[in-house]
């Protein structure tokens, strides 16, 4: 079920937050959890068990090696390594069989036949939950949870089920226990669901028919690949953004506090900021979780390297099981090497304006990788925005579409630096503008929960492009 | 401080439960402005929840039986067109007070399978007798709105230039001077029927049977409030027009017949005025094949046309110049069934009617 679907905002939500209200404080967990289900359902009846026997798994080994643990015994790390074999096994055969399958056809010449099996909506998101509470279980970070419905609860929570963001179990132990909502955080939980509607819908989804526009062209000119680039990154970053949004609003209705994900990341002045800025729960995850196991920066500068390309190669495959998502990573690792040996020293010296759009360079290029059908098709239309194949600077369709989009990429610019959050935060502190925003905040939001309700009841596209990760 | 989130809260709360609450209002059978069946309520199922079928029909549904979905889809198009400055809404844009749709480039795979489909047809009904063959296109408002106002056009001239070298045996008869923007309806994209007076004369004149042409109509109005098929697709609130048809003693007099039917009737249909789509006042609409007979020609001229709906007006103001004219759509009659149904006699003009839209979209053309 997608959050921005009328099914979603006008059935499933109220129904849910009705129930949840109405629900004793002791069957709260278990009411989400029942919820969680049918969400999941609505997209993936069949997969809704391999879900429930991941958990059941995730529960007995955290049971395991919580209890090995208390022993002291060497039998913790054996049900860790059962544990994590287990949990990227499954993902492993969902996601990457197909990929494993056509390499290995492709480098040996082999006609071994692919599996084509579906991917199972959001388990990259919950095997990567799933992961993070074994081993912090396993790392007396957590304690193991007895009671099956609190774990099921957290790993299928349908606020962050399907595209994060990547919430730790430690990040809402005490929640799952204990919680209160609180007009202020419904409220709030509200205002931040909306916001974040706006930016799936509004704009990542009037990106996203930019990018399909400027696809359509075919050839195109220079211009025209130009567009195309930054539409899809300011469709990437809306459409994620926006989600995250989403469920951290959803999550503070019902009393949860998620981490954030984006924080500003277009306004960085380098490539290593960006990604302190950028899907921030899939970084630190990846940070935790493998990077400082491989030994981090505490070990030679040769294996440092090693170890930032094996976490940069996951991250690329993490997106996608297809090459492109490996060199996108990769292209990534490059850059933080080489910021983090040399350029970082030049970018100090230099204007941040400069440096933004070094950093804008680099992701928009790196994200044509990302959005490429194949190596060939990325090169061809990297290729297009510096001239190669003798195109055209610019041609009339070119100009049409930006005329047309001119508004909303400019409001995509601007939205995505902090201006309006800091011109609100302003306006709010002097006496008058506090009593404007009074009345203007929830006559804004109702606006914009309207046009939003407008545009999907007209039917618009409307796809999430993180739901395939 | 606390207080004014709560009437935040509230007012927000409000609003969207409102709007929730209102989607257990009753369901709508159908749709008028957008001249369509809404989504009912899918059945629930074991099977129909296992494979997907329900959940996707659903959401379809809450789409469609959304409360106030007119005006929601006003605010959309406002939204997109005034205040995002898009070009367009749903392919649609408005240039002059005329709503016009996005079509380009040309579809060359279409009119391949157009030429295939008309070229069958005139070899196995038309290819040993003594028929003269001509060819006309009925441009869409694209040709005279949207290079004009910076909008993506397709390219006429190779559209028209691929139709009439794929069909050698046909004489072409160009159509686009006697047309103009305001030839057409705001709100639909066809052409009023008395702005094709020059084009029927053009017709006339190219098949050489304009003797009989008078060209002298009277005007009458046959609905007041015409709200055409853009009306509904763009949801901007636009004014009606009238929809006003042309008549005189000679068409007074025709009789058509209609071949699924076997219904005679007049050139226009009153009963359609209040359907989906009054512009099925002209000949009733769009049917597999129909004839039209004028009992105040005696030349014994016939005129078989092959046509679409722009040929609904059109056609009625040929009468004049034919015994009998045969209207043929393809649409709904296949090409290798024509043959039984055609009587051609030896002195027969045949006019493949075809408007640039429907060519560049060819598919349905049985």
């Amino acid at each position: 079920m997608l959050f921005s679907g009328i099914p979603f905002l006008y059935y499933f939500l109220p129904l849910t937050i009705a129930l949840y209200l109405v629900t004793p404080k002791k069957l709260k967990n278990a009411l989400l959890l029942v919820m969680s289900l049918v969400f999941y359902a609505w997209g993936e009846p069949k997969y809704v068990l391999l879900m429930a026997v991941s958990i059941l798994m995730c529960y007995v080994f955290g049971l395991a090696i919580g209890r090995a643990r208390e022993k002291g015994g060497r039998r913790a790390k054996l049900w860790l390594v059962l544990s994590c074999t287990v949990s990227v096994g499954l993902l492993a055969y969902f996601k990457y069989a197909d990929f494993f399958l056509s390499s290995f056809n492709s480098v040996t010449g082999l006609d071994v036949p692919l599996l084509k099996i579906a991917l199972p909506i959001g388990i990259s998101f919950y095997t990567f939950q799933m992961l993070s509470y074994t081993i912090d279980v396993y790392r007396g970070k957590a304690q193991a949870q007895r009671n099956i419905v609190s774990l099921a609860a957290y790993v299928a929570l349908f606020p962050q089920l399907i595209a994060g963001p990547i919430v730790r179990y430690t990040d809402i132990e005490r929640e799952l226990r204990d919680r209160r909502t609180t007009v202020e955080g419904a409220y709030l939980g509200a205002r931040r669901f909306i916001i974040g509607l706006g930016k799936k819908v509004l704009l990542a989804n009037t990106f996203g028919a930019l990018t399909a526009a400027c696809l359509d062209q075919g050839v195109g000119s220079v211009v025209t690949w130009w567009t195309y680039a930054m539409a899809f990154v300011l469709q990437v970053y809306f459409d994620f953004s926006g989600y995250s949004d989403m469920a951290i609003g959803l999550g503070r209705i019902f009393g949860f506090s998620f981490p954030e994900n984006f924080n500003y990341p277009f306004i960085s002045t380098g490539i290593t900021e960006f990604w302190r800025r950028w899907h921030m729960t899939l970084g630190s995850w990846f940070r935790d979780y493998i990077y400082i196991p491989l030994g981090g920066n505490r070990c030679s500068k040769l294996k440092q390297l090693r170890n930032i390309l094996i976490v940069w190669a996951l991250t690329g495959l993490w997106h996608g099981a297809a090459w492109n998502f490996v060199v996108w990573g990769l292209i990534f690792a490059v850059m933080l090497v080489v910021e983090k040996y040399w350029l970082s020293s030049v970018l100090k010296r230099l204007p941040a304006a400069v440096c933004r759009v070094y950093v804008m360079l680099i992701v928009i290029l790196s994200f044509v990788v990302f959005n490429a059908e194949s190596l060939t098709a990325a090169f061809t239309q990297i290729g297009g925005m510096f001239g190669a194949g003798h195109i055209p600077f610019v041609n009339s369709l070119a100009l049409y579409e930006l005329r047309g989009y001119a508004v909303p990429l400019v409001i995509g610019a601007v939205g995505s630096t902090p201006a309006v959050k800091l011109l609100v935060e302003r306006v709010k502190r002097g006496r008058v503008g506090a009593k404007i925003m009074l009345v203007a905040e929830p006559v804004a939001l109702i606006a914009l929960l309207v046009v939003c309700t407008a545009y999907l009841v007209d039917g618009s596209f409307n796809p999430f492009l993180y739901f395939r990760f | 401080m606390k207080k004014s989130i709560l009437i935040s809260l509230v007012a927000v709360i409000s609003v969207w439960t409102a709007l929730a609450l209102c989607t257990f209002l009753p369901d709508k059978a159908s749709y008028d402005a957008e001249r369509r069946t809404l989504a009912q309520l899918p059945k629930l199922t074991a099977t129909s929840v296992l494979n997907g079928s329900f959940m996707s029909a659903f959401e379809t549904y809450t789409q469609d039986q959304f409360p106030l979905r007119d005006a929601f889809r006003s605010v959309k198009s406002f939204v997109a067109l005034k205040l995002l400055r898009q070009n367009d809404n749903n392919g649609l844009y408005m240039v002059d007070g005329q709503i016009a749709k996005l079509d380009y480039p040309v579809n060359m795979d279409s009119l391949t399978y157009a030429l295939a489909r008309l070229n069958g047809v005139y070899q196995s009904c038309f290819a040993d007798t003594n028929a003269k063959l001509y060819l006309a296109i009925v441009p869409d408002k694209g040709y005279y709105l949207a290079e004009a106002n910076g909008y993506p056009a397709m390219d006429y001239d190779e559209l028209i230039g691929t139709m009439c070298r794929g069909l050698p045996n046909a004489r072409y008869i160009d159509l686009t001077d006697t047309l103009s923007k305001d030839s057409f309806y705001r709100t639909d994209p066809h052409c009023k029927q008395e702005s094709f007076v020059e084009s029927a004369r053009a017709l006339a004149v190219g098949m050489g049977a304009d003797e009989d042409f008078s060209g002298e109509f009277e005007r009458m109005t046959a609905l007041t409030t015409f709200y055409g098929a853009y009306y509904g697709q763009l949801a901007l609130p636009i004014a009606a027009e009238k929809l006003d048809y042309l008549t005189n003693a000679a068409l007074d007099q025709c009789v058509t017949w209609n071949l699924e039917t076997d219904v005679t009737g007049g050139l226009y249909d009153f009963d359609k005025l209040y359907s989906k789509d009054p512009y099925e006042f002209f000949l009733s609409g769009s049917a597999a094949f129909k004839t039209i007979e004028n009992p105040s020609n005696d030349s014994g001229r016939e005129l078989v046309v092959f046509r679409d709906s722009y040929g609904s007006s059109l056609v009625p103001l040929m009468a004049e110049c034919y015994s009998k004219i045969t209207v043929i759509d393809l649409r709904y009659i296949s090409s290798t069934v024509l043959q039984s149904y055609l009587e051609t006699t030896d002195n027969v003009d045949v006019l493949f009617l075809y408007s640039a839209l429907l060519l560049n979209y060819s598919f349905s053309l049985k």
